[in-house]
């Protein structure tokens, strides 16, 4: 698979023609030599080719490195953000599964200062994330552990009305206008879905993980997953089974590796131009399966500034323990 | 008693009779506001100036503030034509700048800068650019929004878990465009084109040859330059709402993680659509975490275009930058860790009084109301305009401003109590015969009171705690001031308490909250804010709003009446909000340690709560 992989990414490395490559290359997957370890599980969960795990362990737990910075339309670099490594544990309960986001580390801000650059903390105030089952408030923590307080129960913090007097330029008072009707669109849009819209049935399943720790044995059910979301593939690219969906005028081409049905590349385009561009990659895991170690995205954010997002996503340390992670 | 208070009115009356109001014979100091402001700006500082140093100060509004920057220093001028001598000037952000321009028609004898743009603000070159930011905000929202189009699939119900997320970063665009209407920013005022780092008028103002003539025109020329602590924090938030940006900063940052955990937790999902919906609020998330950056490298960096081009974070006082604040040539006083922009001109009241004494030859007028001067006003006196008591320790000042203002001082010039009484033609501040303590304008019409008549014999005491206490004969606390929140406890046997000291949990009957006081728990974990927006605010550990009115206005004051109702009322005296208590009389408003908030009526029955007790 190791070799599979590599194949892959070769593939991949050619940028999309309608962007440029990035002041640092080519905005494409270039995997880096993997010092983890791999997964680690407990004895009770089998990873036996063809083998279904035992589903004896509760509690997944993975160390998550978000990397993010802005790109601009010629190329060139934009501003960065803190890297955030966060520890990701999803634990079975009685009702579902409960996921805590503790923050390990951001990375420190650059400032100016008398003395030249220096290298300050940016005080992070929330600690800990936690959300219980499925449609819960999210409950932030700070250090110390006490609660701040809870999403999705909007902060009161409507913005301050324009100063009289003051004529802001167009372009800034639509920017204002657009925020707020983004927000009045969005409660409209949360409310008349709420009926249709349903957590998962199955509070209790371990199924999710299995995207991201793919299991020879559960190929058959991710394949059938893809038909059912995605329909028949409509025809290959560089060896990859291409998946097709057209809706609301985005194209979602998602290329798929055959061998192991698990998507490698997804495509977004919007009035004929590519707006998201996302490249997966995995590790083979000893136990006969793959690791799904990062997801690297770049999402145009508007078409006039032509300005790019390029986040990576990286997942390390993965541990399905029995009874909490230790 | 009687004889004690005999003695107290005698030596009152030493004390006032060596007080000196301001005088038309002392030297003139000009008070000059920055942009979108005007003098109520130097209100307090113009009070304070008057009573305690030897000038006459003038606090003249530019009316139009937009206009180029030589028509507002003739502005000054039409304002000021009597002014006589050579001025002290005194000028905060841009006033400075409109300062130094009069200067080379007014000759002055000393011009302090306090946090001005002395070499352009970077925010009018960043405006723009600043603006685009936060429409790529509004982007990447509406991106997210867009992947859940269709509530019939999987994973909409994660969009009602991440709308108070998504909701903030919407807000953090309004705020963060807001930021821009505070500073005045307005795209048609010429004042902004000659504000901008690297303008014409700025270098013209900053050439050699100007700089010289300055020298000559101005024999003192200092300039403070300021930074906010933590300057890299807190983006256009806390430049708009610098006492509130713990709680903006614990929301965007919960936010961001909020995002960033649903989104990893939908890429695990089945359905490779989930993965770009979960890259789309990771990219939503991204741009809300820059905010920061963004904002300081807007306002600080000295490229002209850092947000379009790529900047770095400067110290500045969340508007200006303080390598700009500098005046070339200028004596030039450091000040770290100073309040924010829109906060220096009341705020840094002592920092001034400090500099123009030590270092602008100005001289204090060395009033009466220091340690020693009485602290107590006896039934039939009164505090003429200009006068003072002082608490006993001598750390606190009830002073009738020459404005009409009855107004409490802290030792370091900090004014944290007053009526609002200032703009009428001042009388007196009489403490009656019949027990109340009135203001009354020059016509005799009263402007304030504190309704207790009723209670012959009763007296006035400033005590050590910061709260002016009316007594009755006996003793017994019949009315009091806030206690400040730095007050927690009158000082362990310190004079002035009075045998029924209010706890400073507590608002008795005829209390008052006024614009920016608080009464808080023993413990100091809640305090209950009645803030300038005029919303009542329960604030617990963190800064975490957990209970307001929701009632803004333009703010009067917050009372606990006599009839037992806690009453909001706004500046033109409507009443706002209401606790609805009325008919308890002699009712108490306690902020206790757990959180809770109530009110008992002097039986002990408890007639309202907050509900948020049990922290």
């Amino acid at each position: 698979m190791r070799a599979r992989v590599a194949v892959l990414v070769a593939s991949l490395a050619a940028a999309p023609a309608s962007w440029p490559a990035t002041a640092s290359g080519s905005p494409q997957l270039r995997p880096s030599p993997s010092k983890d370890p791999g997964v680690t599980v407990p004895d009770l969960t089998s990873r036996t080719p063809g083998v279904a795990p035992a589903p004896a362990w509760d509690t997944f737990t993975a160390d998550v490195t978000i990397r993010r910075r802005l790109v601009r339309k010629d190329g060139t670099a934009g501003p960065e953000a803190p890297e955030m490594r966060y520890r990701w544990v999803r634990a079975l309960g009685d009702t579902g599964w409960k996921t805590t986001m503790t923050v390990l580390s951001v990375s420190p801000d650059i400032v100016q200062t008398s003395k030249g650059p220096q290298a300050v903390s940016r005080k992070v105030p929330v600690s800990r994330i936690e959300i219980g089952d499925a449609r819960a408030p999210a409950r932030i923590f700070d250090a110390e552990g006490r609660m701040l307080f809870m999403l999705p129960t909007a902060p009161p913090t409507d913005p301050p009305a324009a100063a009289a007097g003051a004529a802001l330029p167009p372009e800034l008072e639509a920017v204002r206008g657009a925020a707020a009707a983004f927000k009045a669109n969005l409660a409209s849009a949360v409310a008349a879905g709420s009926d249709a819209a349903r957590p998962p049935s199955d509070l209790r399943s371990r199924e999710w993980v299995e995207h991201l720790l793919p299991s020879a044995a559960g190929r058959g059910a991710r394949r059938a997953a893809f038909a059912r979301d995605m329909g028949s593939p409509q025809g290959s690219v560089r060896g990859l089974e291409r998946f097709l969906l057209n809706r609301d005028g985005d194209v979602t081409e998602i290329l798929s590796d055959p061998a192991w049905s698990v998507p490698v590349e997804i495509n977004v385009v919007r009035d004929g131009a590519l707006v998201s561009h996302s490249v997966l990659s995995y590790d083979e895991d000893p136990g006969a399966g793959l690791v799904r170690r990062r997801i690297r995205s770049e999402q145009l954010l508007s078409p006039e500034s032509g300005d790019r997002a390029l986040v990576d996503f990286e997942l390390s340390n993965i541990r399905l323990d029995r009874g909490g992670a230790r | 008693m009687i004889r004690r208070l005999g003695l107290i009115a005698m030596a009152l009356a030493a004390a006032i009779a060596t007080a000196r109001p301001a005088g038309a014979q002392d030297p003139p100091l000009v008070l000059v506001h920055g942009i979108k402001s005007n003098g109520t700006a130097w209100i307090d500082a113009q009070a304070r100036f008057n009573r305690q140093l030897a000038v006459t100060v003038y606090n003249p509004t530019i009316n139009d503030w937009k206009a180029l920057i030589p028509d507002q220093a003739a502005q000054l001028q039409g304002k000021l034509p009597g002014v006589p001598g050579l001025p002290v000037v005194v000028g905060h952000s841009n006033g400075g700048v409109v300062a130094r321009e009069w200067s080379k028609t007014k000759p002055m004898k000393g011009l302090l800068t306090l946090s001005s743009p002395n070499q352009g603000a970077p925010i009018a070159n960043n405006a723009v650019a600043w603006g685009m930011y936060n429409a790529s905000i509004v982007a990447g929202l509406l991106n997210v929004q867009a992947s859940f189009s269709n509530p019939n699939e999987g994973s909409f119900w994660i969009l009602a878990v991440i709308q108070g997320a998504l909701a903030f970063a919407a807000d953090t665009v309004g705020t963060g465009v807001a930021a821009l209407a505070t500073t005045g920013f307005d795209v048609y005022a010429p004042v902004f084109s000659q504000d901008k780092v690297g303008s014409s008028y700025m270098q013209g103002l900053n050439s050699p040859g100007n700089l010289a003539r300055e020298a000559a025109a101005i024999p003192n020329r200092v300039s403070i330059a300021t930074y906010v602590p933590d300057y890299n924090l807190g983006g256009a938030f806390r430049a708009l709402s610098p006492d509130n940006v713990d709680f903006f900063r614990a929301a965007l940052w919960a936010s961001v993680g909020t995002l960033d955990v649903w989104a990893g937790t939908i890429a695990s999902s089945g359905d490779p659509r989930d993965i770009e919906r979960a890259h789309r609020m990771l990219t939503a998330s991204f741009l809300l975490s820059l905010h920061e950056g963004m904002w300081c490298q807007a306002v600080s960096d000295p490229s002209p275009y850092a947000v379009t081009l790529g900047g770095s974070c400067h110290p500045n006082d969340t508007f200006i930058p303080t390598w700009s604040h500098v005046l070339p040539g200028s004596l030039l006083i450091p000040k770290p860790n100073m309040p924010a922009h829109i906060q220096q001109t009341e705020r840094m009241i002592p920092v001034l009084y400090e500099v123009l004494t030590a270092h602008m030859g100005v001289a204090p007028r060395g009033a009466g109301g220091g340690p020693g001067s009485p602290s107590i006003l006896p039934g039939g006196s009164q505090l003429s305009p200009g006068q003072a008591i002082s608490s006993p320790d001598g750390r606190y000042q009830l002073i009738f401003q020459t404005d009409g203002n009855l107004v409490i001082y802290r030792a370091d010039g900090a004014p944290i109590w007053w009526t609002g009484t200032h703009g009428i033609s001042p009388g007196a501040a009489r403490m009656q015969t019949d027990g109340n303590f009135v203001v009354y304008d020059s016509a005799n019409a009263p402007a304030w009171h504190t309704y207790t008549y009723g209670n012959p014999g009763a007296y006035l005491s400033m005590q050590n705690n910061g709260a002016f206490v009316i007594h009755a004969a006996n003793g017994a606390r019949l009315w009091g001031s806030p206690v400040p929140p730095n007050e927690v406890n009158p000082p362990p046997g310190g004079g002035g308490g009075g045998p029924t000291a209010p706890s400073p949990d507590t608002l008795t009957a005829g209390a008052r909250l006024y614009p920016g006081q608080a009464v808080q728990s023993l413990d100091r974990r809640f305090a209950l804010t009645y803030q300038t927006d005029g919303n009542l605010v329960l604030y617990g550990p963190g800064g975490v709003p957990r209970w307001s009115t929701q009632a803004f206005s333009s703010p009067g004051y917050a009372e606990m009446q006599v009839d037992g109702n806690f009453v909001v009322y706004a500046s033109d005296g409507t009443p706002i909000w209401a606790s609805g208590t009325s008919g308890s009389r002699g009712g108490t408003l306690v902020v206790h340690n757990d959180g809770q908030v109530d009110i008992t009526t002097a039986q002990g029955l408890v007639v309202w709560q907050t509900g948020t007790g049990g922290s």
